[in-house]
């Protein structure tokens, strides 16, 4: 199979899921306790009034023209308004879409690397103390609790040493050395648990390449045992984690509600717990779905990296 | 006649179960047998205060140390001591108490979460492979659906809609869990499928049902019992989030969560608040991940990687060809196992108690 079919076969599969997804945001949203107008017009609103913004949203139609409505509007770019900001749910997203997109990325380029690094030294001294420790420390990252280190992080860092400042958030663009003070612990609480997965399955990937009989083969031509791991093994035994770097983002986006609540960023993550709790449900509908697609994109991406790398990815 | 095939089809198979291979080879593994330890202290607690609580009334816990739900003003906030070893929180109450008390919840949420993952998982992993076609299409689509909305937010949601209580979380993380569970179980029901005795419990004319839980279903279990352990932690760290962001347990009720979330809020005065019932979580999500990865080094250990739409077809093959005897060579090659020619086992405990603090 080309790439072009498969990227399009990809794509078609896609569709039914985006559907699934938007049904049941649209169930989620009507499931939502709290009246819509209520927290929109305060807790005594006039009958006029009341009226007029049923009539203006549809609260009124049966459920399944409400539906359709949703549809179309979606298609049109228009997620609604929300209820507590007065403004539209796609431009109150734009806004706040930098922060958490600086978060993530960060979050990528500092975990990506390290873990890499530390899975391949695990790899390499298999069996041997230094793998214990790498798998040790592997093991305790996934299983700190992020909202715990953010915690304690503020405390020790910020509190205790006064070495960074505890929270919120300045734009890189603005002040980048401020910025870079604010991101640091942000960054690194979200990293943690990420690079010690990718770490973990750099390491077990990299041990099931060592193996191979290739490798052997490389080693009697007597090449030197670094360019067999760094030229030889690691390129084959990267790709699987290409998968696994996009399954992550789901993980970052829970993430980014907690850390970004802990530490005041004003990033979407926060927008969703802040809009949760007041039920501002087009806010909370809207970023779940807008999460939903990112996290359907990047797999996507991710899968097309894969089956152009490793052609046999193409058949199944 | 097709009956009595029928019990031969049915008997003759349940010595191969893996689970019970796999649980043979748990003592070569010096970092599940650490977990396990873990694991075992906490259900220890747990039991203690749930017999404690219900039936005896605190009596024991307070005859011991203190009643955890004893508030005392003037003490609030007391530092770690001899006789608070964890301090006390904004009520004065014994943290210590109060995270054994928590260890209940956090077991239970753990345990019912899971289990209904489980059985969810195993349910439609097996009958989407099993019935494949349409059938498949469509629950794999669902399960994509469920998996693509990012599991905090959909507990968040859920939590909102029906309200923070134990029971709700029970559901919420049950739900969320379900598709890597239909997933694991998916893909090993699709190598088991067409295996002989599959095809032999055909030919007996088995009913479809007896043959998708009798035969594939226990056959295909063990990456899915590696599978809940290892999301044993993520489930009980999850749970947590939840109480911490103040969707989940709601007080009296001892919760890690809960307690951390109450530290938040002091954390510049008394650090200990939040330090004691986090570090529990660690621990406990440790003992279980710990256990998880060596029951997963015992057995293949690509299976229970959170596999997407790229089900590895040669993996498959392999699994499909490998006749269930020859299993034990392949483990022995693995890197899970090796500790057994290996000296340093009991180094790896010692390790990890040196690196977290």
């Amino acid at each position: 199979m080309g790439m072009g079919r498969y990227v399009l076969r990809r794509l078609v599969q896609i569709v039914p899921v985006l559907f699934g997804v938007i049904t049941l945001t649209f169930v989620l949203m009507h499931a939502l306790p709290g009246d819509p107008v209520k927290i929109y017009l305060g807790l005594e609103p006039s009958q006029e009034l009341a009226d007029e913004l049923i009539e203006h949203y549809g609260f009124d139609q049966p459920l399944y023209v409400q539906y359709v409505d949703h549809l179309t509007r979606l298609l049109q770019g228009d997620l609604g308004r929300s209820f507590t900001h007065r403004q539209p749910v796609s431009s109150l997203m734009l806004e706040r879409m930098g922060p958490t997109v600086t978060l993530m990325g960060l979050s990528y380029l500092v975990a990506l690397p390290t873990a890499i690094a530390l899975g391949v030294y695990g790899a390499a001294r298999h069996n041997r103390a230094g793998d214990h420790a790498s798998r040790i420390v592997g093991l305790a990252g996934i299983s700190t609790p992020n909202f715990w280190l953010a915690l304690m992080l503020i405390y020790v860092v910020a509190y205790e040493f006064q070495l960074l400042p505890a929270s919120g958030y300045v734009s890189p663009l603005e002040n980048p050395v401020q910025s870079a003070k604010l991101l640091v612990m942000p960054v690194a609480t979200l990293a943690t648990a990420q690079m010690a997965l990718l770490m973990r399955m750099t390491r077990s990937s990299m041990i099931e390449e060592l193996r191979a009989d290739y490798i052997e083969t490389a080693r009697a031509y007597g090449i030197p045992e670094r360019r067999v791991l760094y030229r030889h093994s690691l390129r084959n035994a990267l790709l699987p984690l290409i998968t696994i770097v996009g399954l992550q983002l789901s993980f970052l986006l829970s993430g980014s509600v907690i850390v970004e609540e802990i530490f005041a960023i004003p990033g979407m993550g926060r927008l969703f717990f802040d809009s949760l709790v007041v039920l501002d449900y087009s806010v909370v509908i809207g970023i779940t779905l807008f999460f939903a697609v990112l996290f359907l994109i990047g797999v996507l991406l991710t899968d097309l990296a894969y089956a152009y790398i490793d052609p046999r990815i193409r058949y199944d | 006649m097709s009956s009595e095939q029928g019990r031969i089809a049915d008997t003759s198979f349940e010595t191969e179960s893996t689970v019970v291979v796999t649980l043979k080879k748990l003592k070569y593994s010096p970092t599940s047998l650490v977990g396990l330890f873990l694991i075992g202290a906490l259900v220890v607690m747990a039991v203690f205060s749930t017999i404690d609580n219900f039936l005896l009334d605190r009596a024991v816990i307070t005859w011991l140390h203190a009643d955890p739900h004893a508030m005392n003003q003037p003490n609030r906030y007391a530092a770690p001591s001899m006789d608070h070893p964890m301090g006390t929180d904004q009520y004065g109450r014994d943290i210590l108490v109060r995270i054994i008390y928590g260890s209940r919840t956090a077991l239970t949420i753990g345990i019912v979460a899971v289990g209904i993952s489980f059985v969810g998982g195993v349910v439609i992993g097996g009958v989407s492979a099993y019935f494949g076609g349409y059938v498949d299409d469509a629950l794999m689509r669902a399960i994509e659906v469920l998996y693509a909305i990012p599991g905090l937010i959909l507990a968040m949601i859920f939590m909102a809609i029906f309200g923070p209580s134990l029971y709700n979380l029970f559901l919420a993380y049950g739900i969320v869990g379900i598709p890597a569970y239909a997933r694991v179980m998916r893909s090993e029901a699709l190598s088991i499928r067409d295996r002989q005795y599959v095809e032999a419990a055909k030919l007996a004319g088995l009913p479809r049902r007896t043959i998708l839980f009798r035969e594939i279903v226990p056959n295909g279990i063990a990456p899915v019992v590696v599978q809940a352990t290892l999301s044993m932690g993520s489930v009980i760290i999850g749970a947590a989030a939840l109480s911490f962001l103040g969707f989940g347990v709601q007080p009296p009720t001892p919760d890690w969560g809960r307690m951390l979330s109450d530290g938040r809020t002091a954390l510049l005065i008394a650090w200990w608040v939040a330090f004691f019932p986090g570090m529990m979580i660690f621990i406990t999500v440790m003992g279980f991940n710990m256990l998880g990865d060596g029951l997963r080094d015992i057995m293949d250990p690509k299976t229970t990687v959170e596999s997407v739409e790229t089900d590895d077809i040669e993996l498959e093959a392999l699994r499909a060809d490998e006749p269930p005897g020859e299993t034990d060579a392949f483990d022995d090659a693995h890197d899970g196992s090796p500790t057994r020619a290996d000296g340093s086992g009991a180094g790896t405990a010692d390790e990890q108690g040196g690196d977290r603090s």
